[in-house]
């Protein structure tokens, strides 16, 4: 019989390292855990499927969207045109391919804005407290006060449809709800004793917001901007029906609704089918923040 | 025989989240006779808190009991019904957890929700219920109960709450109580006033208890028998007083090493740490689970099968599940790890690198009111020395170190840092190089390190920040010595702290500390959230480190026992005030401050040659909101001076020797008088030295 496994008995030289707990997963969920959940994946491809429909529009769209075809009579799907036309006799089938593309730019586009301003504002507003907090605060606490619809409908029919007014309607809408998120997350997070230890390196206030804090709250974050991705389409969507969307010709999944709803009972298709569009896309987002909610927790 | 009122048998509980079982609990019996006292130690991951979760059914969505039985007074617990188990539950099986504030509905009074036990269990009438409350509170010695049954639980301290905790469980007299860590989050006095109260209860009403906890000090002072608890099954069982006498299994023997014993320190014997790691099981063991980190451990005997407990001679009480448990004698210190260099005469080398002058701190409460964390504070803090703070929580000695930092800012006195005031500075707006002399370790392991980001990564920003270290090659090359010093592999360096141990972070967190070469380390309880073996391997890190950096460490603690060993020179703190500063030997011993006297006849002791003095204290820490004109703690003090004088005049701080100085009332040569606290037993070989050398004049 020999001694085995006998680590030398002084008090430091003694530590073993064959136990790490590996595999364990990080707060954040990293891209490929999504495979963990369902729900997420279905979100997932739900919206993959918008974006290649956008992206390829040019070559999936059997026509252009603004063309007016005779030939389609009754306005209902046949043959020649799978999904019918609307009422000025253009392919509907195009129309909605096209129609991807305003708002898969647009929704994404006007929410990184927003959330440059709202994390900018939140972190700020918890990170230092005080009067900075209550400044922000209690402007958010107004804006938060108006409904979300009168609000963009204000803001839009003052200074009037275009892409950078819709872009700067939605920062103006989305930004304090995001600022009171990211108050919150850092309230909490900077209880934490690393950012102590940051302190007493003398690290800068940036850096401890950016690199110690922000990082931590990546995760609420990231599920927080994809429910907002489908309020943002409901709204864009909601500007168009009103006829605040962009302006026609172009085709608008909102402006497409509009169009077909006084022709509704004769024509469901006209209004319903640009409506599924939104419905499918929102939902997509929608999954994608539960799944994500749900691997947060389990994590 | 009389039926046991607990019989476990070959209880095997597990837990299925993702991929393969977590085994918690492995095989594992147990028998409670009426009015026994059982104890259940182990670290963290031991499975000690699932046999408690096993009893009560409580194991969750994941956990399930695999194999075996549970029986109570012959009732088949794995078996019956939910309805039957809630029958039990609270009324003949009470439970009393860490955490007081969670087993208190915080939107109920307190009589309200005591009444309910009684008018819900029994059937009693609320007249009659309610006089039995108030009976039970005045068991449990809260005063005033007619008060405490119109307060809501937020209004009551955490020693009152687990007061009335434990009066709740006891007013349905249960026949078992199970007890998880049920002092864990008390301060050391009020720890040992709750379990002489919970000894006490228990005697009177002749209940059986199941004690569950990873302090061996305390196991001792309140059970009959023990088990010890590793990976999931009981490596040894005995009466409690031959456990501590006469350990057998290794893993015993290496936890009995680890706590510092009351008559060495650092300069007298090093701490042994067991090597390793609490095992994890997945799967039925096919060797002795200890092995990876059993010093005794041979081929051909041990890794070949789990060994079987069994007694150590044929009819003993004591149990040991150990192939060779008494072949070798008991190691209680490590002859390979040299005791460190006596220290040197007092005053003769160290200069003073940080001197503390009358610092006051009082925060300002948004309603007016005003809290004096630190009253008028005084002292040094010597190149290379520790000087360790003591006191319960709100006396004041983290504020104290936050202050010394930068955390916050003094309200009026003096932090000199070399020759500059750096009291009213927060750290941001210190310079360089007093950022670079100042370092702190956080008590807890797991929010000190960012989640986010890399333990290499976080090391190499401290070394930019702290060091001088020019090119990124230089930090990273400066990481991976950093990372050895702490005795940590080089591959920790690619790891989130998710994927690290409570003690791996903890050597993070003071790799990090370390990284400038400060001249002052504060750590503030760098220990206390840490398992006992554990905390020794970090106590001995702490010491190696600051041995090669010649770092001044400013040791917060209320761990007496840690103090003792690693402390040069303590600071006793209470209610934000010095009441006693001196050499640690000097402060070990009389004269006492009354205060440090409490705290000593409180301190947990595991050393069977060593009898504790005990004393009564009364009440609890005072409110830092009220300051009196007197002595902070004459409210609470067994030895105050009869007529007004404590009241009323704010006592002096006396010199008793050389550097060692008291705050009382009390004439000196009274206090030389007060007995040492810790006596060594009758007849015990090898009579301790430390408690009876007054300090050198």
């Amino acid at each position: 019989m020999s001694d085995i496994g006998r680590p030398a008995p002084g008090g430091l030289d003694t530590l073993q390292f064959d136990t790490f707990a590996t595999g364990v997963p990080s707060r954040a969920p990293r891209w490929r855990a999504i495979a963990r959940s369902p729900v997420a994946l279905v979100g997932l491809a739900l919206i993959f499927s918008w974006v290649i429909v956008a992206a390829c529009a040019p070559l999936l769209a059997p026509y252009s969207p603004t063309a007016q075809h005779v030939t389609a009579i009754d306005m209902m799907p046949s043959m020649h045109h799978w999904l019918g036309a609307d009422s000025l006799k253009r392919d509907l089938l195009s129309r909605i391919i096209w129609g991807a593309r305003p708002v898969l730019t647009l929704a994404p586009l006007a929410l990184i804005a927003a959330y440059l301003v709202g994390i900018s504002l939140g972190l700020t507003a918890g990170y230092y407290g005080g009067w900075i907090d209550d400044v922000i605060s209690r402007t958010g606490d107004v804006l938060l006060s108006f409904p979300k619809i009168v609000m963009y409908v204000v803001l839009i029919s003052t200074v009037g449809p275009s892409q950078a007014n819709i872009v700067a309607a939605v920062v103006l809408v989305a930004a304090p709800g995001i600022a009171r998120l990211t108050r919150g997350l850092t309230l909490d997070l900077k209880t934490n004793d690393y950012i102590a230890a940051a302190q007493t390196r003398g690290e800068s206030a940036i850096f401890i917001m950016a690199a110690e804090i922000l990082p931590n709250a990546r995760g609420m974050l990231i599920v927080d901007a994809c429910m907002r991705m489908g309020y943002t389409i409901i709204a864009i969507g909601v500007l168009g029906f009103l006829g605040l969307g962009l302006p026609p010709p172009d085709p608008d999944w909102g402006g497409m609704v509009r169009e077909g709803t006084p022709m509704l009972i004769v024509f469901p298709h006209m209004a319903l089918l640009p409506c599924l569009a939104i419905v499918t896309l929102v939902l997509g987002f929608n999954l994608l923040a539960d799944g994500l909610q749900d691997l947060q927790s389990r994590a | 025989m009389i039926a046991p009122v607990l019989n476990i048998a070959d209880l095997d509980v597990r837990y299925t989240v993702d991929g393969p079982d977590v085994v918690a609990v492995a095989g594992l019996s147990l028998t409670l006779q009426r009015g026994e006292t059982y104890g259940l130690v182990g670290e963290s991951g031991s499975g000690k808190s699932s046999v408690a979760m096993a009893i009560m059914r409580h194991l969750g969505r994941h956990g399930r009991i695999a194999a075996g039985s549970l029986h109570f007074n012959g009732i088949d617990l794995a078996a019956i019904s939910q309805r039957d188990l809630r029958g039990l539950r609270g009324s003949r099986i009470a439970m009393i957890y860490q955490d007081p504030a969670t087993a208190l509905n915080p939107t109920k009074r307190i009589g309200v929700q005591l009444i309910e036990v009684l008018t819900h269990h029994d059937g009693a009438s609320p007249g009659a219920a309610r006089r039995r409350v108030l009976d039970s509170l005045r068991d449990v010695r809260l005063a005033d109960p007619e008060t405490i049954l119109r307060r809501y639980p937020y209004q009551l301290s955490g020693g009152q709450q687990q007061r009335v905790v434990i009066s709740m469980a006891f007013l349905a007299r249960p026949e078992l109580l199970l007890l998880d860590e049920p002092t864990s989050a008390l301060d050391v006095t009020v720890e040992r006033e709750i379990v002489d109260l919970l000894v006490e209860m228990q005697r009177a009403h002749g209940t059986t208890a199941l004690f569950i906890s990873h302090n061996l000090a305390l196991v001792r002072r309140v059970c009959g028998r023990v088990g010890v608890m590793y990976g999931g099954q009981i490596v040894e069982e005995a009466p409690a007083q031959t456990l501590f006498s006469d350990p057998r299994h290794p893993y015993t023997r290496g936890l009995l090493a680890c706590l510092p014993r009351l008559n060495g320190n650092k300069h007298v014997q090093r701490l042994h740490a067991i090597g390793g790691q609490v095992a994890r099981l997945s799967a039925t063991p096919c060797a002795c689970t200890f092995l990876p980190r059993c010093e005794r451990a041979r081929t051909g005997l041990c890794d070949t099968a789990n060994p079987d407990l069994g007694p150590v001679a044929s009819g003993s009480a004591h149990l040991v599940r150990c192939v060779r448990p008494d072949d070798s004698p008991t190691v209680d210190t490590d002859p390979l790890a040299p005791a460190l260099a006596p220290p040197p005469p007092h005053g003769a080398v160290n200069q003073p690198v940080l001197r503390v002058d009358s610092l006051t701190k009082r925060f300002d409460l948004p309603d007016g009111r005003k809290i004096v964390a630190n009253h008028n504070l005084s002292c040094a803090l010597l190149a290379g020395e520790t000087l360790a703070v003591v006191g319960e929580s709100g006396s004041g000695k983290s504020t104290l170190g936050r202050i010394l930092i930068g955390l916050e800012v003094a309200t009026a006195g003096k932090v000199m840092l070399g020759d500059m005031d750096v009291g009213r500075l927060e750290t941001r707006h210190r310079s360089g190089d007093q950022i670079r002399a100042v370092q702190m370790i956080f008590q807890n392991p797991d929010s000190t390190l960012n989640p986010a980001w890399t333990v290499g990564a976080m090391l190499k920003r401290a070394l930019a920040r702290l060091g001088d270290f020019g090119s990124r090659n230089q930090c990273a090359l400066e990481m991976r010595k950093l990372l050895a010093l702490v005795r940590l592999p080089a591959e920790v360096a690619n790891m989130l702290p998710s994927q690290l141990s409570g003690g791996q972070k903890q050597r993070v967190a003071i790799a990090r500390a370390f990284a400038g070469r400060p001249s002052i380390v504060i750590a503030d309880e760098p220990i206390s959230a840490l398992d006992t073996s554990v905390k020794t391997a970090i106590i001995e890190l702490l010491l190696a480190m600051q041995e090669a950096y010649h770092t001044a460490l400013l040791f917060i603690s209320h761990d007496l026992g840690i103090v003792r060993y690693i402390a040069d020179r303590v600071i006793v703190m209470h209610a934000g005030e010095i009441v006693e500063i001196g050499s640690a030997d000097a402060v070990f011993a009389p004269p006492y401050h009354p205060y440090t006297e409490t705290l000593l006849a409180a301190m947990p002791v595991t050393d069977p040659t060593i009898v504790q003095r005990r004393i009564e204290l009364r009440g609890e820490a005072p409110s830092l909101l009220l300051q009196s004109s007197g002595c902070g703690f004459a409210s609470r003090c067994p030895r105050k001076l009869a007529g007004d004088v404590c009241d009323d005049v704010a006592p002096p701080l006396r010199p008793a020797a050389t550097g060692h100085a008291i705050r009382c009332h009390i004439p000196l040569a009274d206090l030389r008088t007060v007995p040492p606290v810790f006596m060594p037993a009758a007849g015990a070989s090898g009579a301790p030295t430390e408690g009876r050398q007054p300090a050198a004049p």
